[in-house]
């Protein structure tokens, strides 16, 4: 997916800004980026481009490919990522836990947790199976796109879903399906205990999500696996709920894995899109 | 750590004049969060990066309105922020360490013929995630998932010995009396601390029929960053296909093979981090 902003912004006066613009640029492409591109895309002056670069690669979070005048995100990118993802304890508590569950059912596993209106995946964990895509980590998506975002939406106050319809209508110019619209697939979901979405990378395969909850029975994120478009769901989610026993344990016995980082911030003041 | 390289790229001289100094200065502070402190304060930061309060606070300034830093207001402090998810891109996939053992694996099963399989460790167990059938094991498919206790079988070993002396005598403790899965397995307290002196110092472990009857093989341990045992590799085969003094033939070739898979291992994992 290039995440590229193809509409060019303008100038950016500020050079630690334009720095950062940049960076973003460089991170939103599918491919190794030259300073002139990054200029077009970003309404600059190749040289400023050329000089953000240059910042970006001395400070190691840009790497110059070689012999190419072309440029790729730099290790320290993947540094800040995982700095950010050591917030979440529940990552790593949760991880020979999860990994079993992997190994029992054959296919990759990713875990989502809330983060205002969005759903960010901390932990995918790779199937022994290498026939299914791997999905990047740290990626995060507004609520109602995929079926861990619907597990959450599905649990909510209808106060809290007619909030998070407005902050997306603010956010949205694609015609992307609002949940509004999506009333009665929540109602179903939250009955049902699970949703199914299409992926995104394999036409074969859809994600299903069931959530989790918190002791006090709120829910704080979800558990997604990839199963086969003609598996049986309401049999796989069972199974899968039935194998996160032990992670629902694990989660009251230590109450300090639901600590989340920018929990003190309202989630309408966290953008993402 | 020098001015011009906080991400230690060793970028070219060259091109230093084309630094652009105030967005240097805010990345230098940017990447301060990557250091393992969850939150700083200005004057913390302008005495680690050598740099006036003033331009610390510009720079704090920009990252805060890009959200890549966000300031508490109840401590009044700086904490990497949610902005940083912005920075997501193809390339910062988490490595997984089958993905990453497998080729190398290939490598081991293409000279020896044996079965190479790969353990994680799972508290006081480790799992096999990863393996590779050898042409000439004599071996049936390695089975993934099941669980095998610390001090059984080479691969398990391979990790234990390098844990920390605590971290082993807490292991005998919890587990004693330690169970044997064949009349081979070390079960004697003593014993295993004996063998982890010998793996600690050959840098691998050996066993011979003490996890299966009949089989024998090694197993080198992989590490973190931080020299922590993320994993182990075993290389085994049945006793009468593959002979003591074969395996030690092999063993040079099999160890330069690992020091690769360690380096690459090592670049991923910081040790901070469980494995994915």
């Amino acid at each position: 997916m290039n995440t590229s902003r193809q509409v060019a912004s303008p100038k950016i006066g500020n050079t630690t800004r334009q720095t950062l613009e940049v960076l973003y640029e460089l991170s939103g492409s599918d491919e190794p980026v030259g300073a002139a591109e990054i200029a077009r895309r970003l309404n600059i002056g190749s040289s400023a481009a050329h000089r953000s670069l240059v910042t970006l690669k001395a400070a190691g979070l840009a790497s110059r490919k070689e012999y190419s005048a072309k440029f790729t995100v730099g290790h320290m990118v993947h540094q800040l990522v995982m700095a950010l993802l050591r917030r979440y304890p529940i990552r790593t508590e949760a991880l020979p836990v999860l990994r079993k569950i992997v190994i029992e059912l054959g296919e990759p596993l990713a875990l989502y947790l809330r983060l205002g209106w969005y759903c960010i995946r901390v932990l995918s964990i790779e199937s022994p199976r290498q026939d299914r895509p791997h999905q990047t980590l740290a990626e995060a998506l507004p609520l109602h796109e995929i079926s861990a975002g619907q597990v959450i939406l599905a649990s909510m106050r209808n106060q809290d879903i007619e909030d998070y319809s407005q902050f997306r209508e603010q956010r949205d110019d694609s015609g992307r399906p609002c949940p509004a619209s999506m009333k009665d697939r929540l109602a179903s979901i939250a009955e049902k205990g699970f949703a199914v979405s299409d992926s995104r990378s394999d036409s074969h395969i859809v994600r299903l999500s069931v959530p989790l909850e918190s002791p006090e029975g709120i829910v704080f994120g979800a558990i997604e696996v990839a199963c086969p478009k003609d598996a049986d769901f309401e049999e796989k989610a069972f199974e899968l709920r039935s194998m996160l026993a032990e992670f629902e344990d694990l989660v009251r016995q230590r109450p300090d894995l639901l600590d989340v980082p920018f929990s003190f911030l309202k989630p309408y003041d966290i953008v993402l899109d | 750590m020098s001015q011009t390289s906080p991400g230690n790229s060793g970028h070219n001289d060259r091109n230093e004049r084309y630094i652009n100094k105030s967005a240097f200065n805010a990345l230098r502070v940017l990447l301060e969060f990557t250091k393992g402190t969850e939150s700083l304060g200005v004057s913390e930061l302008a005495k680690k990066l050598e740099m006036t309060k003033n331009m610390v606070h510009r720079a704090l300034e920009n990252l805060v309105a890009e959200r890549l830093v966000i300031r508490r207001e109840d401590t009044r402090r700086y904490e990497l922020g949610y902005g940083v998810i912005r920075l997501r891109a193809h390339a910062l996939d988490e490595p997984d360490i089958a993905s990453i053992c497998a080729p190398y694996m290939d490598r081991m099963e293409a000279i020896s013929g044996l079965s190479i399989s790969l353990q994680v460790p799972v508290g006081s167990h480790q799992l096999r995630v990863h393996g590779v059938d050898g042409r000439r094991s004599g071996l049936t498919r390695v089975v993934k998932g099941l669980p095998i206790p610390l001090h059984v079988g080479s691969g398990s070993r391979a990790i234990l010995a390098f844990m920390s002396d605590q971290e082993i005598s807490n292991y005998i403790a919890t587990n004693s009396p330690l169970s044997a899965a064949t009349e081979y397995t070390i079960t004697d307290p003593e014993e295993l601390w004996k063998d982890t002196k010998k793996i600690r110092k050959e840098g691998f472990a050996r066993s011979l029929k003490d996890q299966y009857l009949g089989v024998r093989g090694v197993a080198f341990p992989v590490f973190s960053a931080s020299k922590k045992p993320v994993a182990s590799v075993a290389i085994v085969g049945l006793e009468s296909m593959v002979s003591q003094n074969e395996l030690e033939r092999l063993l040079p070739e099999l160890n330069a093979i690992v020091q690769e898979l360690n380096s690459l291992v090592a670049m991923h994992f910081n040790g901070e981090d469980s494995l994915p």
